[in-house]
């Protein structure tokens, strides 16, 4: 996580709040920027594991039997 | 003075030294003394204690013994339906009408063992963010010293544990909120396996990562609650099915609580603590005496370094933010202003993050997991420490900063089973703990690797100078 005290850039800040007004949320703008400071953080949290994934198998696991049950034929 | 023990009040009920009416007066007692100054309880449950103790009694008169729990009083994270009374999830949000003709499974467990339910207990609103003194509930305080926080979100429970509230209760843990709070808190907390206890009738945060979990003082106490909590629910679709979680077949959680360790190969792990802003000089220090207790129960003791350890903490914030705000997102773009100010500036931030990063989040899950399989698989545990330093102080709260200081996270992406538990204390007299990870449902193995140290020792069963002498 980023320190939250640190100040974010500018364009950080507008691009969180377009992130957040795409989502249907229009929060004050002082809270902008609480979160601005702390995206970055979270966005290196998720940056970081791409690289991990790379070579792994394409999508988590889904299972149509599990959800409708197996059918006559099974 | 030392703590009262689930375990020993179930003595003393059938020594008739206690009664579950005398013992409901003591904690209710304590409640009324400290609770204001605490913040333990969002709701007493007065009438219905007194009675619930009353039939115990009763019922242990007339030889009716429902087990351990029977008349001991516990306190219920206010995230955990309970019938007739209103879950708040401690937010302004959240509607009345909630599971509000039922008890969650993991609660009518408890009653039907016999337990005495004496409340719902303080939390941070949803079970995420800080304390927020702009919303009308209890800032809870660390009995330790009430200058610092009890950590969360299990905060109550935590609290009320260590100051002799109630001798046990419910926690929920979806990045450590069971045992971040029993670690600043001085008590002993197990997030179990992922599935072995239903979370139907609780409140999600992420429900991927969401477990329900017992804390208590000692982990003999906790293996007496989780022996009722845990076990298969249809009302929750990720609840396990296996003999392994099953009443009947599954381990005899209590009875594998021997002292002795031999035969076990535990691995020790000190790299965790490096990632922190900050470690006190307590620490490690207090990790080497824990390897020590464990060689001398008899386990095989070694050095680890875990994989792939902050992929998992990662994994474990970008898909609780995801989901949180899945489950958030249609009442937070209605009534922004009525959630509190850290909940909805950290659940907003799963609005930041992408369908693709949250996919990855859970591919790298899985590949970190197999990576830390890897060396599990020479071990029976792993202990590392679970938070870097004591109980931080209220004044200067920040979650960033905070988010640094924890090594719990990574656990929950791995749904394995974590005890922690008291290790120490800091120069300022904070406890410190360390917690234990083990293979998934070896809850029994976990269990009894923390109750063999707390046969070694007494930091469990310290109790804060507020307790005694208010």
């Amino acid at each position: 996580m980023a320190d939250v005290k640190a100040a974010p850039s500018p364009g950080t800040i507008e691009a969180v709040r377009a992130l957040l007004a795409g989502a249907g949320l229009n929060p004050p703008e002082a809270e902008i920027e609480i979160m601005a400071a702390a995206y970055p953080g979270f966005r290196a949290a998720a940056d970081r594991l791409y690289p991990l994934v790379y070579d792994d198998d394409p999508a988590p696991v889904f299972d149509p039997a599990a959800l409708f049950g197996a059918g006559p034929d099974a | 003075m030392t703590a009262l023990t689930i375990a020993d009040a179930a003595r003393g009920l059938r020594a008739g030294t206690l009664t579950a009416a005398g013992l409901l007066r003591q904690v209710s007692d304590q409640a009324d003394k400290l609770d204001p100054q605490l913040g333990v309880y969002l709701t007493r449950f007065a009438d219905d204690a007194a009675a619930a103790a009353e039939r115990a009694d009763r019922e242990l008169a007339a030889g009716i013994d429902r087990g351990p729990l029977h008349g001991i009083p516990l306190g219920v994270k206010d995230i955990l339906a309970t019938r007739g009374w209103v879950t708040t999830a401690q937010s302004l949000v959240h509607r009345p009408d909630w599971w509000l003709d039922q008890d969650a499974p993991v609660v009518a467990r408890l009653r039907a063992a016999g337990a005495v339910i004496t409340g719902k207990t303080t939390t941070m609103e949803y079970a995420i963010g800080l304390p927020d003194p702009d919303k009308p509930f209890p800032l809870p305080r660390n009995p330790w010293n009430p200058a610092t926080w009890t950590g969360g979100s299990s905060s109550g429970t935590g609290a009320g544990v260590a100051a002799g509230l109630f001798l046990g209760g419910l926690g929920t843990d979806t990045g450590g909120s069971v045992r971040i709070p029993a670690a600043y808190c001085g008590i002993t907390g197990l997030k179990p396996t992922y599935g072995l206890v239903p979370r139907a009738g609780c409140l999600p945060l992420g429900f991927s990562l969401d477990h329900i979990g017992p804390m208590a003082h000692s982990a003999l106490d906790c293996a007496l609650m989780l022996s009722v909590m845990a076990g298969h629910d249809p009302r929750d679709p990720a609840a396990r099915r296996d003999p392994a979680a099953a009443p009947g077949t599954r381990p005899d959680y209590a009875g594998a609580l021997t002292g002795d360790l031999s035969g076990l190969r535990i691995g020790i792990e000190r790299a965790i603590p490096a990632t922190a802003q900050w470690c006190d000089p307590a620490l490690l220090p207090a990790l080497d005496t824990v390897a020590d207790g464990l060689a001398a129960a008899g386990a095989d003791v070694t050095e680890v370094e875990i994989p792939c350890y902050r992929a998992l903490a990662d994994a474990d914030l970008v898909i609780m933010a995801g989901e949180a705000f899945s489950f958030h997102r249609a009442a937070m773009t209605e009534r922004w202003g009525d959630y509190g100010r850290y909940t909805r500036t950290f659940i907003a931030q799963g609005a930041l993050l992408s369908a693709a990063d949250y996919v990855t989040a859970q591919r790298a899950r899985r590949v970190a997991c197999a990576a830390l399989g890897e060396v599990l698989g020479g071990l029976d545990a792993i202990v590392t420490p679970t938070c870097a330093t004591g109980a931080p102080a209220y004044e200067g709260l920040d979650m960033g900063s905070l988010m640094t200081q924890i090594f719990t996270g990574a656990f929950n992406s791995t749904g394995l089973p974590a005890l922690a538990l008291p290790a120490g204390f800091t120069a300022a007299g904070l406890p410190l703990s360390v917690q234990v990870i083990g293979h998934p449902l070896a809850e029994a193995t976990v269990l009894a690797i923390g109750d063999a140290l707390q046969r070694r020792t007494t930091h469990h069963l310290a109790e804060p100078e507020i307790a005694t002498h208010g």
